[in-house]
């Protein structure tokens, strides 16, 4: 749109006429002219955005002030657990740091424990975070409920809704990559494999390059170096060429 | 100004959101932030893009009630509806360039497309946005009048009182500061 001059009386009869204001036949009147010229719709519409823009602008003013209240309440859950680790007396900070040395001494059990392989494993490794799930739809209703329970970390209910939905769609890439997800992230990796190798021969997914990552860090878990060095192979993202080049260093 | 206080009917929902009663609004805003300012922080998002996503939704909840598209039955309707509008302009984002993936999905493309319950015109959204900005660089006089006018829609008598002037004085000013605005907004010849 380009903007018209409107003269002050113009302005201010279009306003009059957006907000319910002239006579019956005042508005017949204007009625009758805006059919005639095409120009003073033109106007109408721009008065119209400015009227509703000023009065936007004014909420969103608002709004910043309302939000002040609820900003208020969540800075005090914020800093709570602040003033619960503030050790209140000697005894506190002795607890606390012996709590420290068991910690650390795990930590350091944990590492020794694990397979070199394994440690690579636990480095590389984050959870997909799944897909973004609204509930509107019937048809993918029971995927989307089991991707909620997958992102809320419930991999075994998110298991139980997804397993049944493979008789109706066995070739459904993203099913099978989900599965695999949900048993990887369940620390039963064996169970994980067989969907994600499915996934991983379906060359037209969109998955294909993840399910051969982590088909790869499976086997990594599994201390199985070799079979994870050639599906890394297969995946263009860049984790896999970095984890290739610490396999083979 | 008589506020309303208990809002327990459509008509009062409705008319006190039409009239911009502060109260009903605040109200309406405080109580339902944090549902969604969960499902935001529960979905890769941050805190400022909750509140943001969440004014964003609540001007178009309001917008759409004010232009009739939406009349809501009661006052657990709105809610309803904010969150869902917030909670669609949200995925929005994440389908957006910064997520590929769920993009790239067949079966999410075609579930997408039922995912609109509220058409909004794109254009008419820049439209609105850029006399918001434009209003911002108001000077603060031209915005105080014209948010007594536009948004607490006092009568021109009575602003004439507070700021002292005459009422045909303040009928100038006013159209001077929508001059203003306007020279501001500087719309693009096509």
């Amino acid at each position: 749109m380009n903007s018209p001059q409107i003269t002050q009386d113009e302005f201010e009869t279009i306003e009059r006429y957006l907000k319910n204001e002239m006579t019956a036949s005042e508005q017949e009147q204007f009625q009758q002219q805006l059919i005639e010229d095409p120009s003073l719709q033109q106007k109408v519409n721009e008065v119209r955005m400015l009227i509703d823009g000023m009065e936007a602008a004014t909420l969103k003013e608002q709004l910043n002030e309302y939000h002040k209240e609820v900003g208020s309440t969540h800075s005090k859950v914020v800093q709570e657990p602040n003033l619960i680790t503030k050790p209140k007396s000697n005894r506190t900070l002795w607890y606390s740091m012996a709590a420290v040395l068991i910690a650390l001494f795990g930590i350091f059990w944990f590492f020794n424990r694990t397979s070199p392989n394994e440690k690579l494993f636990a480095k590389h490794y984050t959870p997909d975070p799944g897909l973004p799930t609204t509930m509107s739809t019937t048809s993918n209703y029971s995927f989307f409920e089991g991707m909620v329970d997958y992102k809320q970390g419930n991999f075994k209910e998110a298991l139980q809704k997804w397993e049944p939905l493979l008789a109706s769609t066995p070739e459904n890439d993203t099913l099978h990559y989900f599965l695999g997800m949900a048993h990887l992230a369940n620390e039963e990796t064996k169970q994980a494999l067989p969907y994600l190798e499915k996934v991983s021969t379906m060359k037209q997914s969109s998955f294909i390059s993840e399910a051969n990552w982590y088909l790869g860090l499976s086997y990594l878990r599994l201390n199985q170096p070799k079979a994870a060095e050639k599906v890394l192979k297969r995946s263009d993202l860049k984790e896999s060429q970095l984890v290739l080049k610490e396999l083979n260093p | 100004m008589g506020k309303v206080h208990h809002i327990k009917h459509q008509e009062t929902t409705v008319t006190a959101i039409k009239a911009n009663d502060e109260q009903v609004l605040k109200k309406i805003y405080t109580e339902n932030y944090k549902k969604t300012e969960v499902f935001i922080l529960k979905n890769s998002g941050s805190m400022q893009q909750a509140k943001d996503t969440y004014q964003e939704a609540f001007i178009a909840m309001w917008q759409n009630i004010k232009e009739g598209k939406f009349t809501p039955k009661n006052e657990s309707a709105v809610q309803g509806y904010l969150y869902q509008i917030a909670k669609n302009k949200w995925l929005d984002v994440l389908r957006s360039s910064r997520f590929k993936k769920t993009v790239l999905v067949e079966e999410t493309a075609a579930w997408e497309a039922q995912e609109q319950p509220f058409p909004e015109s794109n254009e008419k959204e820049a439209q609105l946005a850029k006399v918001m900005e434009g209003f911002k660089q108001l000077g603060p006089d031209c915005r105080e009048l014209l948010k007594k006018f536009y948004f607490e829609k006092l009568p021109l008598r009575t602003l004439a009182t507070q700021f002292e002037i005459g009422e045909a004085s303040v009928r100038n000013k006013k159209y001077r500061c929508i001059q203003q605005l306007r020279n501001l907004i500087q719309p693009p010849t096509p």
